[in-house]
């Protein structure tokens, strides 16, 4: 019995411990930044990346001699994917490892609920890897997106199809935040481009049997056909073109074209445009040495979630230079005036919050290669229009 | 219960130290948050919405035998409800939450009716389904729903208010099992699980019997799902369906005891506890180590800690006595 | 709707369905062996679909000569699970309890051992785009040739249940296990070789599957779902219901996702599976059970 009742007063002990520790030396060196990442469940792989651009900034900052005088360190812990657990893991950044200053999660789900960590907390969050403006315009003051806004990823195929005087499209999308947005902004804007939305409609998550939704594509025969999807869909739509012979002079998608495992489709990748927010060989300032620095630690290319997390470190760097202190609402103030040339492009946001500064490229599959195609001045190579019908292909 | 024997006094001391241990744990839970950090409130928080969700699924399907693999569709139907109720007609989250569970409480009566008809593997991937096909529902009824976009919640939830609702929602839920233990609409729902045609045939009611039990382990699950949406302040159909939380609710059951009064509060702190320890040492393979754990306990404690105690105890009462009797199954 | 249109999604509908069917068997012989509902099932599909991309992308392997790969690593592991967790639950009143969480807890670890080996994304294996067109209809390639490979192991399956030894062994433990006891069959054997043979079959539809679809390791569970569906919808044990059944829930998912919409079209599935449970609780072609 002695032995039971000595368990039970040790667990209390340790509760209390756990609870009653910290205080203290939230001042001394060094200036914790936290951040909470997706190392396990559905984003693991995509949050690695993020993480690791993190990482280089830090080493970065280091290197140049830190934040204010003081070496700046990263907390990190795993959310598992999960938004409950983010909530959890930013609340223990923010009261007990005192981070100064955090970063944004991987995805828009997970970021939708931090956000609100943050602001409650008054903590400024870059939301690094948040495309969905929905979450920044709900009036917060702290929150901010370090990511391109949805209305960005079409534009070019617009541009494109608008250059050659083509009049229709049909446009599929998978029904969550990001993609339906991309939809919506994209029925706004048509009316500019000189064109009409033929043909609107959603998929559940996970679907892959698309072919009852070309079937009626097929009957409308639009000029452009955009897929607003991830990268299986962006796959399983595209192939299913071919077997099902749906033609279109335009094919272009939001998120998929851009990875490189869009090339498993082989030669039917040929001609689909993509959206892609960064590249390695874009011009943006100090985009070179970000690539060659990364490869050297990390030994892979970085991809665009991890350029999109170091120019938010670049961001907050710049922003605590300028004030001078880690005061979050003179951070906030700073940040939501900045203008910052990144590994990213320009950051930019507007009163809400949203990204303004960041813009979406097109690239075109030809020839086994993603060939940026607009806009022109990063243009690597001409859009080659209109893509000739399945029937033509070998 | 406790014969007045020779060892009288020891169970008596038992018992004792039991309602210690009990008093105890409520004197630390009621002041936790005042001395502890947000992330360890926020912790007990989730683990008490967990344990809560153990106990309803213990209450269908510990009780009755009847494996429901789809608590989540409650979970969800709560977390709507509130996200609705309160983005839209501005209610007071507790009242939104009572709504919620209402709510869930009303449609699992018509779905119990139609699931209950299903036994065995028919009934448990029925309930899979389910939850499934709500959160199509919910993706595709978007004029109430908002879909896949999902609906945002002011940012005015307290962790500290939360955490009592959590905290009281599990005494409600440990109080309930504990009742219903001992009723006579407990005996049934146990008879219901040990052979449901020998019930029926000895007068129980048991498509009543069943149908109560289902609609009373739905309130559990909405009523967590309600204050897990207030907490996120945001909802989708992924976040209000979440497949691996089910998996962790049946397994918190188990592992401390399902049909019990006490496992699945115990079950659910150990559970929760080697979770977070896993997770702490081993973040990228957690989730498989997880798993094995599954089949560990499955394979060595299939009936869970307290059956696995209790045994140990009559064992050591009575030396000699005779094996528990297994039957065959058919 | 034209006729053309019609024949099309008839088309389309029939030739995943064919896959369906071959999904579905494996779980079907399961359940009608065992009375357990192998709940790891899709998670095996996936991972036979996983083997098939890692074989292809890494060493060029045809899908098709991947098949034979996929059915025998499904066999051992089918083996292997029977052998060392589902055939040590005691056989008491909480077996089949006991034995449904198991498959449970084997679908969490292949799932995240899949996601581990593999990561999150969905992969999918390029092997023979496009179509041929006959009449004015367009019939993908890879969903003729997996219609026909699941149509060759159905029949295969079919020949081996009805006509060798063993097979026979496996239907009378289905049938009457006491009478097959008696008979000096060896069950604990046959559930072993059963169980081989169910994980062995998913694991081949998950090698056809990942021709015609992009798969991802989270996305195992809908397929149980699916098979499931199949299997009540078709009726247990009967071969001829299982085709009917997954050439119909096929069809349904087509036909909803053209006159309704794609998210329908996604939990028809269940929709079809309750209102046969509702309605003929044995199956459209099942026999009544005891």
């Amino acid at each position: 019995m002695p032995k039971r009742w000595t368990g039970i007063a040790a667990l209390v002990m340790t509760a209390v411990q756990l609870a009653a520790a910290p205080a203290a030396d939230a001042q001394q060196n060094p200036i914790v930044v936290g951040a909470s990442v997706s190392l396990s469940g559905p984003y693991a792989g995509s949050g690695k990346y993020a993480l690791e651009g993190t990482q280089l900034w830090v080493d970065d900052v280091n290197k140049r001699g830190g934040l204010l005088g003081r070496p700046v360190k990263l907390v990190y812990y795993d959310d598992k994917s999960d938004p409950n657990t983010g909530v959890q893991l930013y609340e223990k950044l923010i009261t007990s490892d005192h981070a100064e200053l955090i970063v944004g999660p991987y995805s828009s789900a997970v970021t939708s609920a931090t956000s609100t960590v943050a602001e409650k907390h008054k903590m400024v969050m870059i939301g690094s890897e948040a495309a969905d403006t929905k979450i920044y315009s709900r009036g917060y003051k702290y929150n901010f997106q370090g990511q391109t806004q949805a209305g960005q990823y079409m534009l070019g195929a617009l541009n494109l199809a608008k250059a050659n005087g083509y009049k229709t499209v049909a446009m599929l999308a998978e029904d969550t935040a990001f993609p339906k947005a991309v939809s919506s902004e994209v029925v706004k804007a048509v009316g500019r481009f000189g064109l009409t939305v033929v043909f609107n409609e959603t998929y559940s998550k996970g679907s892959s049997d698309f072919s009852a939704l070309l079937t009626k594509v097929k009957q409308l025969a639009p000029d452009v056909l955009i897929a607003n999807s991830y990268l299986p869909d962006a796959q399983g739509i595209i192939r299913q073109c071919r077997e099902l012979g749906v033609d279109a002079k335009l094919f272009a998608v939001a998120v998929g074209a851009a990875e490189p495992e869009f090339a498993n489709l082989g030669s039917t990748a040929e001609y689909v445009f993509g959206a892609t927010q960064w590249a390695a060989t874009m011009p943006w300032k100090g985009n070179p040495e970000f690539v060659k620095r990364y490869k050297e630690k990390f030994g892979r290319d970085p991809d665009y979630h991890s350029a999109s997390n170091y120019a938010t470190g670049e961001v907050m760097e710049a922003a605590v230079k300028q004030v001078g202190s880690l005061d979050q609402a003179k951070l906030a103030a700073a940040i939501s005036k900045m203008e910052l040339d990144t590994v990213y492009g320009k950051f930019k946001v507007n009163e809400q919050g949203i990204q303004v500064g960041f813009n979406s490229a097109m690239l075109q599959w030809q020839k086994g290669k993603q060939i940026l195609v607009w806009p022109e001045n990063l243009a690597q190579g001409k859009a080659i229009l209109p893509t000739p019908p399945w029937s033509k292909r070998g | 219960m406790a014969t007045r024997d020779a060892r009288g006094d020891r169970v008596a001391v038992r018992i004792r130290i039991g309602w210690a241990a009990l008093a105890v744990g409520i004197a630390v839970v009621a002041v936790l948050p005042f001395f502890a950090s947000d992330y360890l409130v926020g912790f007990f928080f989730t683990t008490f919405l967990f344990v809560s969700m153990a106990y309803g699924w213990n209450l269908v399907s510990g009780f009755t035998a009847y494996v429901s693999f789809g608590q989540m569709s409650f979970f969800g139907i709560g977390a709507y409800t509130l996200a609705i109720l309160v983005s839209r007609n501005a209610w007071p989250w507790p009242i939104a939450v009572l709504a919620g569970t209402a709510t869930a409480a009303v449609l699992a009566v018509p779905l119990g009716w139609a699931m209950l008809r299903l036994r065995g593997p028919y009934f448990a991937l029925g309930m899979l389904g389910l939850t499934q096909v709500l959160a199509m529902v919910a993706s595709a009824w978007i004029s109430v729903t908002r879909g896949g976009e999902g609906i945002y919640l002011p940012p005015e939830a307290t962790l500290r208010q939360l955490y009592y609702a959590g905290a009281a929602l599990v005494a409600v839920a440990v109080v309930v099992t504990w009742a219903v233990d001992r009723s006579a609409f407990g005996l049934r729902l146990r008879s219901i699980g040990e052979d449901e045609l020998a019930a029926e045939a000895m007068g129980v009611d048991t498509t009543m019997a069943k149908l109560a039990s289902f609609v009373l382990a739905s309130t559990f699950p909405a009523m967590a799902g309600g204050l897990y949406a207030w907490r996120l302040s945001y909802i989708d159909p992924a976040s209000a369906f979440p497949a691996g939380y089910e998996v962790q609710t049946i397994l918190m059951a188990i592992f401390g005891g399902a049909g019990t009064v006490w496992g699945p509060l115990i079950g659910g702190f150990l559970f929760t506890a080697v979770g977070e320890v896993l997770w702490a040492k081993f973040a990228e393979v957690h989730l498989l180590l997880f798993g094995v754990m599954i089949l560990i306990v499955l394979l060595f404690l299939p009936e869970g800690i307290i059956p696995l105690l209790r045994r140990r105890r009559m064992r050591r009462r009575a030396p000699v006595g005779p094996a528990p009797i297994r039957e065959e199954a058919a | 709707m034209d006729a053309r249109t019609f024949l099309q999604l008839l088309v389309n509908g029939t030739m995943v369905g064919g896959v369906y069917g071959l999904m579905s068997l494996g779980i079907n012989l399961v359940w009608g062996v065992m009375g357990v509902v192998n709940l790891a099932h899709g998670d095996v599909i996936m991972a036979g679909g996983f083997l098939a991309f890692w074989l292809f992308t890494r060493f060029g392997v045809n899908p098709l000569v991947a098949l034979p790969i996929g059915i025998a690593a499904g066999l051992c592991l089918g083996i292997l699970v029977q052998r060392f967790l589902l055939g040590r639950v005691p056989p008491d009143r909480g077996a089949v309890k006991t034995s449904l969480l198991m498959t449970f807890g084997v679908s969490y670890v292949i799932i995240n051992g899949a996601q581990l080996l593999w990561g999150n994304e969905f992969q999918t294996v390029m092997f023979l785009g496009g179509s041929w067109h006959v009449g004015g209809l367009d019939f993908a390639k890879t969903r003729v040739i997996a219609f026909a490979a699941a149509g060759f192991i159905s029949v295969s399956l079919w020949a081996f249940l009805q006509y060798t030894f063993t097979g026979r062994a496996v239907r009378a433990v289905s049938q009457h296990p006491d009478g097959a006891l008696v008979c000096g069959i060896d069950i604990p054997r046959i559930r072993v070789l059963t169980f081989g043979l169910g994980s062995a079959l998913a694991a081949a539809a998950g090698v056809l599957l990942v021709m015609i679809f992009a798969i991802s390791p989270s996305m195992g569970t809908g397929y149980t779902v699916r098979s499931f569906a199949v299997t009540v919808i078709g009726g247990l044990g009967s071969f001829p219901g299982a085709l009917a059944g997954a050439v119909m829930l096929g069809l349904a998912e087509v036909f909803t996702g053209y006159l309704f919409s794609a998210q329908i079209a996604n939990g028809i599935a269940f929709l079809l599976f309750l209102a046969v449970l509702l309605v003929r609780p044995q199956g459209l072609l099942g026999m009544k059970r005891v």
